[in-house]
C-alpha cells in the first residue's frame, strides 16, 4: 500500500482500540485465578478448609481476586434495592425480551431408536414444556380434537406443549412403521382448533393447519428448521435434530 | 424457599409463569442500567443485556441442581447474577466512552510510520469486530507474555518511557513490542 492509498483511510490509535477491547480489571486475572463460582463460595465462606486456605494465599497476592471480592461485597448492598416503581419503567423492554427469548431458535435433539420404538429428547428447550399430567391433558385435548389425542397404547410417543400469544401448540412425536419421525402439531385457542397457521420446514416445505393440525414426517439423522407463523403473523422457529440411535 | 431458588428451578423445568419471568427480567434490566449508569437501553445495551441472560440460561441445569442442594443458593445466585450483569454493563460503558473518543480522533493521516496507528476502511466494521468476545480472545491469545504486559500498562495510561522502566527494557524495544501488537491487531482486523 503506498502513501496515497493509506492517506485515504481512517486512522485509529491503538490505545483507543485496546480501551474498547479490554477491561483493566479483567486483565489482572491470572491463570491461577479460580472460576467465579469458586470465588463466590470463598466469599460466602462455604469452601472446605483446605481449599479456603489455598485460596486465601492466592488472594493475598492477586489484585484481580481481591477486587472481585470487594465488588461482591458492593453488589450485595444492592440486593432488593429496586423499588416497584423503578422496576415498572422496564416493563415494556422486559416484555420484548420475553418474546425474543420465546422466539429464539431452540434446539431439540430427538433420539429415536430403530430397534425398538423409542423416542427420547436429548435436550429440553425453554420453549416446549413437558406435560406432566397426561390424563387431564388428554381430557382437555379430547375436547379440542379427539383424533389428535388418540395414541395407541402400543405406540411410544412424546408430547410437549407451549403457548405463544394465547395459542397453545401441542407437539406430538411418534415413530411410524419405517422408523421415521411423525410430527403432529395441534394449534388451539381456548380449546378451539386454530386454522391459518403456516409451518415451514427448512424454508422449503409449507404446511397449513387444517382443523388446527399440521402433520409431517421427518427422516432420522437430519436437522430440521421449523418455522411457525401464527394467524396474527407472530412467528417463531425451532430446530428439531433427529438423531438415529 | 428463596426467591431465586424458585425462579431458577422453575425456569429449568420450564414451569415459570410469564409474570414471574417478566419481574425477574425487569430486575436484570434495572441492574444493567444501574451498572452502566444509563436510564434507558439503546440497541447495544439491549444486546448486551440479552447476552447476560443467555449466560444465565446456558447454566440453568447446573444452577437448578445447586439450587436444590445448596442452602446458600439465594445469596450465591444474586452475587453470580450481579457479577455477570455488571460485566456486560461495564463493557457497554467502556465502549460508549470510547466511541466518542474514536469519532473525535478519526482523521486522515500521513503518519504511516507511527507504530501505534491502525489504518482502516470502515470504522463501523472495526468497531463491531473489536466488540466481539471471540475477536478479543483471539487477539489476546496471539500475544506473548511481554506483549500482554505492555497492553496492561498501556491501558493504565503509561507512556513508552514509563513502560520501558516497568518491564526493564529499552524504549526502542518497547516501541518494537507496540509495533508488533499493532501489527497483530491489524492482521486480525483485515481477516
Amino acid at each position: 500500500m503506498n502513501r496515497n492509498q493509506k492517506s485515504e483511510k481512517n486512522s485509529i490509535h491503538i490505545n483507543n482500540l485496546l480501551k474498547i477491547m479490554f477491561d483493566e480489571h479483567d486483565l489482572k486475572k491470572t491463570k491461577d485465578c479460580p472460576e467465579l463460582d469458586v470465588l463466590i463460595d470463598y466469599y460466602l465462606d462455604i469452601l472446605p478448609p483446605y481449599k479456603k486456605n489455598k485460596l486465601t494465599q492466592h488472594i493475598s497476592s492477586c489484585d484481580y481476586c481481591r477486587e472481585e471480592i470487594e465488588l461482591m461485597n458492593e453488589d450485595e448492598k444492592f440486593k432488593n434495592s429496586f423499588t416497584e416503581q423503578e422496576l415498572e419503567q422496564y416493563n415494556q423492554i422486559a416484555q420484548k425480551f420475553t418474546m425474543e427469548i420465546l422466539q429464539r431458535k431452540i434446539k431439540h435433539k430427538i433420539k429415536i431408536s430403530t430397534g425398538k420404538n423409542v423416542i427420547e429428547v436429548l435436550k429440553e428447550s425453554f420453549l416446549f414444556k413437558p406435560i406432566y399430567d397426561i390424563k387431564s391433558f388428554m381430557k382437555s385435548l379430547n375436547k379440542a380434537l379427539p383424533a389428535f389425542a388418540f395414541i395407541s397404547t402400543k405406540q411410544e410417543y412424546l408430547l410437549r406443549q407451549t403457548e405463544i400469544k394465547g395459542v397453545k401448540m401441542t407437539l406430538k412425536l411418534t415413530l411410524d412403521e419405517n422408523q421415521n419421525l411423525r410430527v403432529d402439531l395441534l394449534f388451539t385457542k381456548d380449546l378451539v382448533p386454530v386454522d391459518g397457521v403456516v409451518v415451514t420446514i427448512n424454508k422449503e416445505q409449507k404446511f397449513h393447519s387444517q382443523n388446527g393440525v399440521v402433520t409431517f414426517t421427518l427422516t432420522p439423522a437430519n436437522e430440521y428448521d421449523i418455522e411457525i407463523s401464527l394467524p396474527d403473523n407472530t412467528s417463531f422457529d425451532f430446530v428439531l435434530d433427529v438423531v438415529e440411535h | 424457599m428463596g426467591r431465586y431458588v424458585e425462579i431458577v428451578i422453575k425456569l429449568c423445568k420450564n414451569e415459570i409463569d410469564e409474570k414471574s419471568f417478566n419481574c425477574f427480567l425487569k430486575e436484570i434490566i434495572a441492574m444493567f442500567c444501574k451498572y452502566a449508569e444509563i436510564k434507558i437501553l439503546d440497541s447495544y445495551a439491549e444486546a448486551l443485556c440479552c447476552k447476560a441472560l443467555d449466560t444465565l440460561l446456558s447454566k440453568l441445569e447446573e444452577f437448578a441442581l445447586k439450587a436444590e442442594n445448596d442452602t446458600n443458593f439465594d445469596r450465591w445466585f444474586f452475587i453470580w447474577l450481579s457479577r455477570t450483569v455488571r460485566n456486560y454493563a461495564y463493557k457497554y460503558k467502556r465502549i460508549k466512552n470510547q466511541e466518542e473518543i474514536l469519532e473525535s480522533e478519526l482523521y486522515r493521516s500521513d503518519a504511516e510510520d507511527n507504530a501505534e496507528i491502525i489504518f482502516v476502511d470502515k470504522t463501523d466494521d472495526v468497531f463491531s469486530k473489536i466488540s466481539s468476545e471471540e475477536f478479543i480472545q483471539k487477539f489476546y491469545s496471539s500475544l506473548d507474555e511481554t506483549e500482554k504486559q505492555v497492553v496492561k500498562l498501556k491501558l493504565q495510561g503509561l507512556k513508552q518511557k514509563e513502560i520501558a522502566e516497568k518491564i526493564n527494557k529499552s524504549e526502542p524495544t518497547v516501541c518494537r513490542i507496540i509495533k508488533s501488537i499493532t501489527e497483530k491487531l491489524k492482521k486480525l482486523l483485515e481477516k
